[in-house]
């Protein structure tokens, strides 16, 4: 796997045993909102290019980082597997949690979108 | 409407063309404000064409900066410009025309002997796509774009670096371009810069420029004679 630049850290998935604790403090702690929402699991984030996805454990379990999402430029195309993040991914098992490598090049996919919001001129601040 | 351009420092003529290519060569202005308009929709923003367009001039990740927030605009500015360049090339046969006599105006500078260099903020597959359109490719010196430069317009980096690639810097070059983007971008280096209204920018937005023309044939049917 090659790459031209590390962008950083942009996602991560972690299996936890009480979602709905797990959701709020992260939310009260990031001011992070819902992306998506299913039984077993939430979405907490932006967008693609920043999330929390956190998932249901089958039992009272430490939580466990299960997924590393990075971000980087220049990635070799040959390697890359576009996913639904609009990235070109590609992914390595690394100390038990799953890394994925990842160079955004497009729109993200439908279960990626996130609500359109209109953005405001920004004001001056004042003096 | 044209106002005088001056002369080069030191009273002679200009030696040197640093032309932008959107707005001064091509009709595509309001094509790049629809294509950014449209590529921002796909990523889940809704922003006014009217804000958009007086945005057009930047390069896409100066532009960007005004529209999205920090985290996106660091890892998706990149999939943002490219989905806005897909995007305006996939209409740019229905959407963009060249300016008439702009092409011929060109070609009467590199029959006086003026190398002429694009200084655009577009990057390489639009500009390329737009030579080709224009017939231009063995008419011009060369081109610099947005991939060849860390920041595009408003800073001064496509200028500078034609001015060192071409080797213009002893020829008394000057800027031509239609946004006040070209001519913050170039008096940043101390470079003249004639601004252009082909464009579709208000005449007051110009008005730090070293001289304004209604377009590119005007400019050098009109002001021939501040040229070497």
């Amino acid at each position: 796997m090659r790459f031209g630049a590390l962008l950083g850290l942009h996602g991560l998935v972690i299996r936890v045993d009480d979602l709905a604790a797990a959701e709020r403090e992260l939310r009260e702690a990031l001011g992070l909102s819902v992306l998506r929402r299913t039984r077993r699991e939430v979405v907490l984030g932006e967008g693609p290019e920043l999330f929390v996805r956190l998932r249901q454990a089958a039992g009272a379990r430490p939580p466990v980082v299960e997924e590393i999402h990075v971000a980087v430029r220049g990635l070799e195309t040959r390697a890359g597997r576009p996913d639904a993040l609009g990235g070109l991914a590609v992914v390595r098992r690394v100390s038990g949690s799953t890394l994925w490598v990842r160079e955004f090049r497009s729109e993200p996919g439908p279960s990626w979108r996130k609500r359109r919001t209109r953005s405001r001129p920004r004001r001056p601040r004042s003096r | 409407m044209a106002a005088p351009a001056r002369r080069s420092p030191g009273g002679r003529g200009f030696g040197a063309v640093l032309l932008d290519l959107d707005g001064c060569l091509i009709d595509s202005n309001d094509a790049h404000a629809r294509a950014w308009q449209r590529a921002l929709e796909r990523f889940g923003h809704r922003v006014g064409f009217g804000r958009l367009r007086m945005q057009i001039g930047k390069g896409g990740r100066e532009l960007l900066r005004d529209f999205v927030r920090p985290a996106e605009h660091h890892f998706l500015a990149g999939a943002m410009g490219a989905v806005q360049t897909r995007l305006y090339l996939e209409r740019f046969g229905r959407e963009v025309r060249p300016f008439p006599g702009a092409a011929a105006a060109v070609r009467g500078m590199r029959r006086a002997g003026l190398p002429v260099v694009i200084a655009s903020s577009a990057d390489r597959g639009a500009l390329e796509r737009a030579l080709r359109r224009l017939r231009l490719a063995d008419a011009i010196t060369g081109f610099t774009c947005a991939d060849d430069v860390r920041k595009a317009k408003p800073f001064h980096d496509v200028f500078s670096l034609a001015i060192r690639r071409f080797r213009l810097g002893a020829r008394r070059p000057v800027a031509i371009g239609d946004t006040p983007y070209d001519v913050a971008a170039a008096h940043q280096i101390g470079l003249p810069c004639l601004g252009l209204l082909s464009g579709g920018f208000p005449p007051k937005s110009l008005a730090s420029a070293d001289g304004v023309f209604d377009d590119l044939a005007q400019l050098w049917r009109g002001g021939r004679e501040r040229f070497a």
